[in-house]
């Protein structure tokens, strides 16, 4: 009776929700409170796939549940990315029928980090996907580590995992686990021996902390590590990208399977290896996973173009708080190799709370932007002055850097001069601030 | 002059290695000729040579790990500071110059003792902006707090906070000051982001007033979030 009164609260509250425009986590938030174990009670898929990671969660998710759709697989998912407990009971509540049974082939869940353990104290995925784990909303994320043993607690022996290899912290997660699946990139022509970024979180062994060493790094932190004190090092993977093509946009998997990349950056890689790796693991053939996410455009669209007067543009969303998003950036602006401008705009830390923490632009490896083509850079926004200080302690030549506290002036100075490229690099909640100045096409 | 960063691998988050940034670039236009040294953990250490001693924030487990490190060198740290040396310990690197650290599963840990206080970790993280004053400065003092611990046993704290969590009391006194030790869980970088704290340290340095800094963008910043934490308390 509480199971069908949790049903029905939440199928109301969703369709007042959705007539007000409200977000999707109150309805499952109120039907938890009727009925507590609610998610226990309901009759799950026998496949469920959770996914999780500091970065990639929502654009793998979107392709993992394309990938299986276009399989033949019937799914449930929370799409529209509220990722906690509650709004992963409001998709559940209204994906099964009146008397609590799930009748989709899979349920498949993008689980925030840290609050997965509220979710997962209740039932267990099948599969669990992990990206990443790197500096993200340390305001409210503490740092990977704090968040490496959040997610620690959604752990349990009876699922398997799914977990990126090169990433070193992630890594701890299969140590002496047999039901755990690894992926990863193989060695490849974009590879450094040298490490870059503003700081290394894969400098000491996170298992011992001794000094790790790495064969390569594919970025940031993320590559083939070792540490020689205890022994902890990079898995062999099931699933790997085996050879990379960044110019022509294709990556082949396994050896066969090749995906043309609509976004041509490491990041969405993995996502794609991802995708790939765990759809694999429920019975999907390569072949359907490698046609599905070839050229495959993500929702949330990474990628604007635009004009502002008589440049040409390239909007990458970025997330603010993550300095990993923006080095990929403008490692993704500098390998177009095309003479620009690069507009970084810091005005709201974040849209959903308030901070004046900018200590992350500490974070960010911003000697990318010193790269030739890299004609200007403009800083905008109420933290242009801390973007200024930070980029006074960056290897960029203070020629280039023009400052804006005004986003609308430093557009109209771009609209009225020069015709080259130009790339704008902010977080969602500075979207608009920009976007409003260009034309989107 | 001789600067010590002590662990920059280890207790590297919350962009703290900038307030050595600054500080050294600060110098180098006052004339100085500014030698830095970046210890890593196992490295022999000794301190009576540096002008500044700095240590930054890390991970609960690094901080251990920095403990460790430290130990050895326990006497000869605080014999540095009875000399008067500057000690600049922000973030959690604070609690290791207490007395003892206990962590969130009650695991009990010998601190350096330069100090009698003692840290008590929680499984409860304590984040927020924060905005205070400061006797060394008539400026507030804005940062950050990203800590999961408790500090009691302070008599002498270095900020007298009005937004954030203190040592143990919200919105209470935060820090240590004694003679020329300045610690703090607050991060920012703390020098970075408060130019009068960066003219105070300069200032104790070079044995003569420090009045301007040759980086603008640091003072407008400083008004920039200055104003949004006061508008925000408001
Ligand atoms: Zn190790």
């Amino acid at each position: 009776m509480r199971k069908f009164l949790a049903i029905l609260i939440c199928r109301i509250l969703t369709v007042v929700g959705k007539l007000m425009g409200k977000g999707t986590s109150l309805p499952g938030g109120f039907a938890l409170k009727v009925c507590p174990d609610i998610l226990r009670r309901i009759q799950k898929p026998p496949v469920i796939i959770a996914v999780t990671g500091s970065n990639g969660k929502t654009s793998t998710v979107e392709m993992i549940a394309s990938v299986l759709k276009a399989g033949g697989k019937t799914i449930a998912y929370n799409a529209e990315g509220s990722n906690q407990i509650e709004g992963v009971t409001t998709m559940i509540l209204n994906s099964c029928t009146w008397s609590g049974k799930m009748k989709q082939d899979i349920l498949l869940i993008e689980s925030d980090e840290r609050y997965a353990k509220f979710t997962f104290k209740w039932f267990h995925p099948t599969h669990y996907v992990m990206t990443n784990l790197y500096r993200d909303q340390l305001t409210r994320n503490a740092h990977p580590e704090w968040v490496f043993h959040a997610i620690e607690e959604s752990v349990f022996p009876d699922t398997k995992l799914l977990l990126n290899a090169d990433d070193p912290q992630l890594s701890l997660f299969g140590q002496d686990r047999d039901n755990v699946v690894w992926f990863g990139l193989e060695h490849n022509q974009y590879d450094s021996e040298i490490f870059h970024g503003a700081y290394h979180d894969g400098a000491v062994c996170p298992r011992c902390g001794k000094t790790m060493e790495y064969d390569y790094y594919h970025y940031n932190h993320i590559g083939k590590f070792s540490c020689p004190s205890c022994g902890l090092k990079r898995q062999d993977t099931a699933y790997s990208v085996t050879d990379l093509n960044l110019e022509e946009s294709r990556i082949v998997i396994n050896g066969k399977d090749t995906i043309s990349l609509a976004f041509r950056s490491i990041y969405n890689i993995y996502n794609i290896l991802a995708t790939y790796a765990v759809c694999h693991e429920v019975g999907i053939p390569g072949e359907v996973a490698a046609q599905v996410m070839s050229n495959y455009i993500l929702k949330n669209g990474r990628l604007i173009s635009f004009t502002l007067g008589e440049h040409p543009g390239t909007f990458l969303i970025s997330k603010h708080e993550n300095s990993v998003s923006y080095d990929m950036s403008f490692r993704y602006a500098v390998m177009e190799k095309k003479p620009c401008t690069v507009v970084v705009i810091v005005d709201a830390v974040s849209r959903k709370y308030f901070t004046s923490e900018t200590s992350w632009l500490w974070d960010i490896h911003f000697d990318w932007l010193e790269d030739p083509c890299v004609k200007q850079v403009y800083l905008c926004g109420k933290y242009c002055n801390d973007l200024a200080l930070r980029l006074s302690f960056s290897q960029v030549s203070p020629g280039k850097i023009r400052v804006f506290p005004d986003i609308d002036a430093a557009c109209e100075e771009l609209r009225n001069k020069g015709s080259e490229q130009v790339y704008a690099v902010t977080c969602f909640s500075d979207r608009m601030k920009f976007l409003s100045n260009v034309t989107v096409k | 002059m001789k600067i010590l960063h002590l662990f920059d691998d280890l207790m590297n988050l919350y962009g703290e290695y900038a307030n050595i940034l600054v500080l050294e670039r600060c110098l180098t236009e006052l004339g100085h000729t500014v030698e830095l040294r970046k210890a890593k953990a196992g490295e022999a250490l000794s301190f009576s040579q540096y002008d500044l001693i700095f240590m930054g924030a890390g991970t609960e487990r690094k901080q251990k790990l920095a403990l460790e490190a430290l130990r050895p060198y326990a006497g000869d740290l605080k014999a540095a500071y009875e000399a008067g040396k500057i000690l600049l310990f922000t973030g959690n690197s604070f609690p290791l110059l207490g007395k003892r650290i206990t962590d969130s599963n009650g695991k009990v840990f010998e601190g350096l003792e330069l100090f009698p206080f003692e840290s008590t970790e929680g499984s409860r993280r304590i984040l927020g902006d924060c905005l205070g004053s400061c006797d060394l400065t008539t400026e507030p003092v804005v940062g950050f707090m990203n800590k999961c611990s408790k500090i009691t046993g302070v008599h002498t704290p270095l900020f007298h906070l009005s937004m954030g969590f203190g040592n143990d009391t919200d919105k209470g006194p935060e820090g240590l000051w004694e003679k020329n030790c300045f610690a703090t869980h607050m991060t920012g970088p703390l020098l970075t982001k408060n130019p009068a704290l960066l003219r105070h340290l300069l200032t104790l340095l070079t044995a003569s007033p420090v009045t301007t800094l040759p980086l603008p963008h640091l003072e407008q910043a400083y008004e920039v979030t200055r104003k949004a934490l006061e508008e925000r308390k408001a």
